[in-house]
């Protein structure tokens, strides 16, 4: 074998070899270098398949929603800096400072949408609605989720001509007509508009939402002249059921109008004459009781159409029980007639009534059998 | 010799030597240790581009990382804000938001989007004041004659034209419900357009231009009025604009006064309205097999008694003629429209697109 190097030159470059070797190694980049490229047309250029070439793609993120929540911070615009927050620490999950900031800052969002929200309470509470409202706009600015507010804005601020009414025991929808409108004749509206029946039971603790109706009712009150002159030149005419109708009218939205009072008292006092004349006292006696008891002789004629009805019931009775007697001995015609007699006495008189149906049955029987 | 002797087993060596110290070196430095990359923010959802087909164009690819509350967005050739809105939002016509959102009116290639994924602001509102959506009520069209009622053909194409050049966007009534009830935003410059009656020039004159600019529109119908005849409208023309994006609506039976009048008793009155509002509103089903739910009211007149049977017969909401653009926060059966008389000219009618009120929270 031939040596081809003196053993102090191999000595040499052996050492300078190992030193190559691990300050080579020591040098080389920990992160992989890029290849350099050659620029390639945008159609053939190959897609990255690393991630970490993507996730690069994303690398300007964190940095600049920082600057932005830092900004808007110091803008006060607290909901969108803690979204912006967000998006820094979305990227950057270990990122102490975006967790920090969010958690002051929901903490902030917080009490300030509840304090405006109070403030807008105490506003409601001093009659000063516009100034509730702008109160109860920043709380929702703060915290778009702030129900109370939600509702204060969107329901009670703007719903004052309504009123909320939760039943009590023993409340029926007239009792609560009553209550509200003053009127026990206004069921109608109050079993409607809160999808109940007039005459069921209510539950108490109901809540039930209810219009004030005041200017509703007072509607166009000037043409309460206009209406008057029309009814009294109806009750000149002895229109008397059509003057009334305009009273009632008139006295609905406007209940002290004395006219509309007088107007109503003489129309039914004629209309109950008119029905006593035809001795038709029930009917008499119902228009008479619509009339003041004050007004004319109204007292002494409904006194006497009661005595005169009390008198006609037992009279009644008394026909009933003739009836019953000719039945008993198969004189069916002449019993239907007392029972006739009876129910036009006392239209009420459910016996007879029921007798008579009975007696019908029974003759059709017999006219078949014969 | 002794350093021949000594030497001989390097020298022997060497060429060996010269082939494995490249190999270690390489080997080496191959070998060394990547530094770990920082953990990738989950969840990660990358929809990777497949690899493009030499010669071919690729398809157009979004960069896209999916958060719970976002989506970050690296915009690729061929993106629009449409197209993303309807990948990420599942609606195309959320564009504007995520143009709103990230304060740009145009997209290009590379640019970084922010897509949110929950209501950025309920109800328009920011503390320099609140979104208002104005609400524009015509009734006749004519070809050349104008008056109060009455807006020529010309004029209706200029004010619908000016529009879309200054940006804003027609929507739908159910769309101005939902931004009412908090239910989906609204672009910033929203406008509804409303037509009441049912007169035939709403068919001849304004329908096509509705058409043409691709703008819905609700006609408010009084029942009583419509048969088919030179003046008004038929219930086959009707049905005809309703397949076309008109949303049809109540405007009461004969078109009375909602108002009492000092011939009725209230519960005359109250009767009154209910027929106007049930049969109407059976009448437009009976045609169209639609629920009605929304009200305009004749001469813009209501009152407590009205709103309450509204609100028991189920009616979303209802409209005056009150001038003025409604905040989130109007009474749903209060609202404002503006009346846009024939008269008009672009700077009247822009009087009535207020679409913010800047009552400055603080």
């Amino acid at each position: 074998m031939i040596t081809l190097f003196p053993s102090s030159f191999l000595k040499i470059v052996y050492t300078l070899l190992l030193w190559v070797f691990f300050l080579g190694c020591a040098t080389v980049p920990p992160v992989r270098k890029e290849p350099i490229k050659e620029e390639i047309p945008l159609e053939t250029r190959p897609v990255p398949k690393e991630p970490l070439r993507e996730v690069d793609l994303f690398a300007a993120f964190p940095g600049k929603y920082r600057t932005k929540a830092i900004d808007f911070e110091q803008r006060g615009e607290l909901r969108k800096a803690l979204f912006a927050w967000q998006v820094v620490r979305s990227f950057q999950p270990d990122d102490l400072e975006s967790a920090e900031r969010k958690k002051t800052l929901a903490a902030r969002i917080q009490s300030e949408s509840d304090r405006h929200f109070q403030a807008g309470l105490q506003y409601l509470r001093k009659n000063l609605p516009q100034a509730a409202r702008k109160e109860f706009l920043m709380a929702l600015t703060y915290d778009p989720d702030h129900e109370q507010s939600l509702d204060y804005l969107k329901h009670k601020l703007n719903e004052t001509d309504f009123i909320r009414y939760e039943t009590k025991e023993d409340d029926t929808v007239k009792k609560i007509a009553q209550k509200i409108y003053n009127d026990p004749n206004k069921d109608y509206l109050v079993a409607y508009l809160n999808d109940l029946n007039i005459g069921a039971k209510l539950k108490s603790g109901l809540t039930l939402k209810l219009p004030l109706i005041e200017s509703v009712a007072a509607a166009k009150p000037v043409d309460s002249e206009e209406m008057l002159s029309k009814a009294w030149a109806l009750f000149k005419a002895q229109k008397y059921d059509q003057a009334v109708n305009y009273a009632e009218k008139i006295l609905e939205y406007a209940s002290a109008n004395s006219e509309a009072k007088d107007l109503k008292n003489a129309s039914y006092y004629q209309l109950g004459t008119r029905l006593l004349q035809k001795k038709e006292y029930r009917e008499s006696l119902r228009m008479f009781k619509k009339v003041d008891i004050s007004y004319k002789n109204v007292r002494e004629i409904v006194a006497n159409l009661e005595n005169r009805l009390q008198d006609q019931k037992a009279q009644a009775e008394n026909h009933y029980q003739k009836g019953v007697r000719h039945f008993l001995a198969e004189e069916l015609n002449l019993a239907i007639k007392e029972w006739e007699i009876t129910l036009k006495l006392d239209p009420q008189h459910l016996k007879a009534k029921k007798d008579i149906e009975q007696a019908n049955r029974l003759k059709e029987k017999l006219r078949k059998i014969h | 010799m002794i350093g021949n002797r000594r030497l001989r087993p390097i020298g022997l060596s060497l060429p060996f030597l010269w082939l494995i110290l490249p190999l270690l070196l390489l080997g080496g430095c191959a070998g060394a240790p990547v530094r770990p990359q920082p953990p990738l923010p989950p969840p990660v959802q990358l929809p990777l581009p497949s690899p493009p087909q030499v010669q071919i164009p690729p398809p157009p690819q979004t960069y896209a990382k999916l958060f719970p509350e976002f989506v970050a967005v690296i915009a690729q050739p061929g993106d629009t804000f449409s197209s993303l809105a309807g990948k990420y939002l599942n609606e195309p016509s959320l564009d504007w938001l995520i143009s709103e959102f990230n304060d740009s009116e145009s997209l290009s290639p590379g640019q970084e989007l922010i897509i949110p994924l929950k209501l950025p602001e309920k109800g328009g509102l920011t503390f320099q004041g609140y979104q208002m959506i104005p609400v524009l009520t015509y009734h006749k069209f004519s070809k050349n004659k104008s008056d109060n009622m009455t807006v020529t053909e010309k004029a209706f194409e200029e004010q619908m034209r000016f529009l879309k050049q200054q940006g804003y966007r027609v929507i739908s009534m159910n769309e101005f419900f939902n931004f009412l009830e908090l239910k989906s935003p609204i672009p910033k410059k929203s406008v509804v357009i409303t037509i009441d009656d049912g007169w035939r020039s709403t068919y001849e004159i304004a329908f096509p231009i509705l058409k043409k600019y691709g703008y819905p529109a609700t006609l408010f119908v009084y029942t009583d009025l419509i048969s088919p005849n030179d003046e008004t409208l038929g219930w086959d023309l009707i049905r005809k604009m309703a397949q076309g994006g008109i949303d049809v609506q109540g405007h009461t039976k004969t078109h009375r006064k909602l108002e009492r009048s000092g011939q009725e008793s209230l519960r005359e009155f109250f009767e009154a309205v209910k027929r106007e509002l049930t049969e109407s509103a059976k009448i437009i089903k009976r045609h169209l097999n639609k629920d009605v739910q929304y009200l305009a009211y004749p001469y813009g007149d209501t009152n407590t008694l009205v709103i309450a049977l509204l609100m028991r017969l189920g009616y979303r909401g209802a409209f005056t003629v009150e001038r003025g653009s409604n905040p989130f926060f109007t009474h749903p059966h209060r609202l404002k429209r503006s009346m846009i008389y024939g008269h008009f000219d672009l700077q009247d009618f822009e009087k009535n697109l207020t679409y913010f009120s800047d009552e400055a929270l603080r």
